[in-house]
């Protein structure tokens, strides 16, 4: 009698964790964390996926690609957003934790924009005179065509993609102008030139609202362009990039129903209606 | 006098009755003109207060915030270049088989005398497993390491130290037929300094750098890879016999390829330099011995695929402090000992390929495949221990050159659903490949330091979070069996036969 009692204890509990574990299971939570370049697109494709499977959460935060790559490594995060490609030393670390490379999800195009205040008469800008700017070798607009006046330069802190991809990219490698202002995300960035009339920044072209976009040209001999969808789909737009998705291994189950999700035609109709480009 | 004082205090009095009028006045206009005044200011603040703080005093006050911001940013940008890290590793480990193999002692001036247990291992078990089990203890609770490592790291340079500190060192592992001494176990002091070293980046490509200082030897793969990644709680025999402690003191030269560079620069990597030779201690000779490695990093990010692998070389010398120097005779299977130069350079000669492969697996996780071989065409060592010596100058004790080899393969599989690995390692160390088993013989004057040793080792690791993860490790270790001669012999007859040293390890690592 005792002892049926105790199997009867026993196999209640089970019972009790085994449909605890279904509920849990059931109900599925996917964590996002990284790109603040994407934080409002994985934000807008978050809320659309809830509502369409609302059995599934999708938890979205900032931080920056590097913070969300990190995430990745530590495992506190599913998938990371990252407006830049990982490096070979993160690479590294998921290598010895996890034995994998990272799966790299190509999930939009961006025309890495370049502001200015909208009273600055200045329209177009060289990628040598970005670097020039960057750099601090050129500290006064009219060395561009502007008013006689200093150039205010407006950045990323070191742990977002964009910071990376620009400092890459159109610095070629070097460090930027000990003169730059760090901000914290790139509406930070259009909010200071915005009030700044001597101010240029750069960022994701989804942001740029209410201040100017200078056309960027190739060499000082090329056409300018802004970063429109005509210019960054010819591949005329200068500064370029991918927008990415990581995840430690293949994903399954729910993550790539979610990842599937975000290539499909709505998921990238989400693309387009941030402002960014569909990668299809 | 006292008419005077009262003549005195007249005017006294009447100044002060001449003003009470006058300055009830006074007070009565005042509080009128404050009432009035304050009513103006009443009017102005209400007004003020409508209208908002002016465009003016708001710009001012972010002007101020923004220098406030400037002066954190710069002060938190300087801190931000300190970086500290570190891990706990706290272990409970036992001997598999204690009652009835390890612990019987048998030596005559042992009171007990056979068949009783006396708490004295008869053989020195689990020096290769975290450190050699004292007499008397079957099991232990141990902290392994606890390591606290601070960097500074500027855009082009680096400053590191690492510490371990823990209250006891566990002690050098050592091959010996007679070491069942209980003091290897408890020697050295609590702290000790692990790395200290300065490192400086070329500007240009920003791959290129200069190392100096005392860090692990760039030699192979698993030296490197840190304890605190590493699957199995210890490194491979071979690696704690021929490099223990890791690192060595001396300056190199390394091609770690930055981001920014091609993709064909991003294939290969190098380490290579000059070093004491003698671990953390001090330089005492002139010679420096030569530690390299040639590394290829081939990645197929595609099929998830990675490849990396290296070849790796160690040419030095060791300074002999005795002028017998004992040379292994292939042919007549025993060591032949000659007179030289005291103070004669020997040959420390290692060469060693590695590889690691790197797959995700669908569902379960990614799997990793390592492996890596060393040879020692020349090994210095002294005839129970075929250990390197600390010091760049050997002991007083005649020299026995010998030529070994080993390797270890091991697979590690991520089991990513349940935050898990698990581990499979088989490793193997012959420090003597010019003999085997049965030719070690009582009249080849060859010891337990002869012997080959191999070790499977399999486990589990779970990792709790980002921070702590828990290793249970099973070392299945396997000794070369040596000749029946050496039944009566007091120290070589356990090793007719496979010895009982099996250790199980249990770990939790915190690290931060």
């Amino acid at each position: 009698m005792k002892k049926s009692l105790r199997g009867s204890y026993i196999i209640g509990i089970c019972a009790v964790l085994l449909i605890g574990f279904i509920v849990y299971a059931k109900k599925t939570a996917i964590t996002v964390k990284g790109s603040d370049t994407m934080v409002i697109l994985a934000q807008r494709w978050a809320e659309k996926y809830m509502g369409k499977y609302p059995e599934t959460t999708v938890q979205v935060t900032g931080g920056g690609s590097g913070v969300g790559i990190s995430a990745l490594i530590n495992g506190t995060t599913d998938v990371c957003n990252a407006s830049r490609p990982m490096k070979g030393s993160e690479r590294d670390k998921l290598k010895q934790r996890y034995n994998s490379l990272g799966v790299e999800i190509k999930v939009a195009k961006d025309g890495l924009a370049v502001y200015v205040n909208e009273g600055n008469p200045v329209e177009q800008l060289s990628l040598d005179q970005l670097y020039a700017i960057y750099t601090g070798a050129l500290t006064n607009w009219s060395e561009v065509g502007g008013p006689d006046a200093k150039i205010i330069v407006y950045g990323r802190e070191n742990s977002s993609g964009t910071y990376v991809y620009f400092r890459d990219f159109v610095l070629k490698g070097k460090d930027y102008s000990p003169l730059m202002q760090s901000l914290p995300g790139t509406a930070a960035v259009v909010n200071a030139v915005a009030k700044d009339p001597m101010g240029i920044g750069y960022g994701g072209a989804a942001y740029g609202k209410g201040i100017k976009f200078v056309k960027v040209q190739k060499d000082t001999q090329s056409q300018g362009y802004t970063p429109t969808a005509e210019a960054v789909k010819a591949g005329n737009y200068p500064i370029t990039r991918y927008l990415y998705l990581y995840t430690r291994s293949r994903p399954t189950g729910d993550l790539k129903q979610y990842i599937d999700w975000i290539l499909s035609d709505e998921g990238q109709s989400v693309v387009v209606d941030v402002g960014y480009f569909p990668v299809r | 006098m006292r008419t005077i004082a009262l003549l005195l205090m007249i005017p006294f009095v009447f100044m002060l009755s001449a003003q009470e009028p006058g300055s009830a006045v006074d007070e009565q206009y005042q509080d009128n003109a404050a009432i009035q005044s304050e009513s103006v200011r009443t009017e102005e603040a209400k007004k003020a207060e409508a209208e908002g703080p002016s465009v003016e005093e708001l710009k001012a006050k972010l002007n101020g915030l923004e220098e406030s911001y400037l002066e954190t940013k710069s002060t938190v940008d300087k801190l931000s270049k300190i970086k500290i890290s570190g891990y706990i590793q706290a272990q409970f480990r036992t001997v598999v088989d204690p009652d009835t193999i390890a612990m019987k002692d048998t030596s005559a001036s042992n009171a007990i005398g056979e068949g009783a247990f006396s708490g004295k291992y008869k053989y020195a078990v689990g020096d290769f497993a975290g450190g050699k089990f004292a007499d008397g203890s079957r099991n232990l609770f141990q902290m392994r390491r606890a390591r606290l490592k601070v960097a500074y790291e500027a855009k082009l340079t680096q400053g590191v130290v690492q510490f371990d500190i823990l209250p006891f060192t566990v002690g050098n592992a050592v091959t010996s037929a007679s070491s069942g001494s209980t003091s290897a176990f408890f020697n050295g002091s609590g702290v000790t300094v692990k790395d200290a070293y300065l490192r400086f980046t070329e500007p240009w490509l920003k791959s290129i750098a200069v190392k100096a200082g005392v860090y692990d030897r760039p030699f192979g793969f698993e030296i490197s890879y840190s304890s605190s990644m590493r699957e199995s709680p210890e490194r491979s025999r071979i690696f704690q016999t021929l490099f223990p402690g890791e690192r060595d003191m001396g300056v190199s030269l390394e091609y770690i390829p930055a981001d920014n560079l091609p993709a064909w620069a991003q294939y290969f990597n190098f380490k290579a330099g000059a070093f004491v030779g003698n671990g953390i201690n001090m330089e005492n000779d002139n010679n420096r011995d030569i530690i390299g490695r040639f590394g290829l990093a081939l990645p197929f990010n595609d099929i998830n695929l990675a490849i990396d692998g290296g070849f790796s070389g160690y040419v030095g010398k060791v300074t002999a402090l005795n002028d017998t120097i004992a040379e292994f005779d292939a042919d007549a299977k025993k060591f032949v000992k000659q007179t030289r130069y005291k103070y004669d350079d020997l040959d420390r000669k290692y060469l060693g390929g590695d590889v690691q492969i790197y797959y995700d697996l669908p569902v379960i996780g990614g799997i990793c495949l390592r492996g890596e071989f060393i040879k020692a065409v020349a090994q210095p060592g002294v005839s129970d221990n075929n250990g390197s010596p600390k010091s760049n100058i050997a002991n007083s004790k005649p020299t026995y050159m010998r030529e070994c080899n080993g390797f270890y393969g091991m697979v590690v599989q991520n089991i990513n659903p349940i935050n898990s690995q698990l581990v499979f390692k088989y490793d193997v160390f012959d420090p003597n490949i010019d003999i085997e088993g049965d030719d070690i013989a009582l009249a080849t004057g060859l010891n337990a330091a002869d012997l080959k040793y191999s070790t499977i080792g399999f486990g589990a690791v779970y990792h709790w979070d980002e921070n702590v993860k828990f290793i249970a490790y099973y070392d299945r270790v396997m000794n070369e069996i040596v000749n029946d001669d050496f039944v009566h012999s007091s120290s070589m007859k356990y090793y007719t036969e496979d010895l009982q040293d099996d250790v199980f390890t249990f770990r939790i690592q915190y690290k931060f």
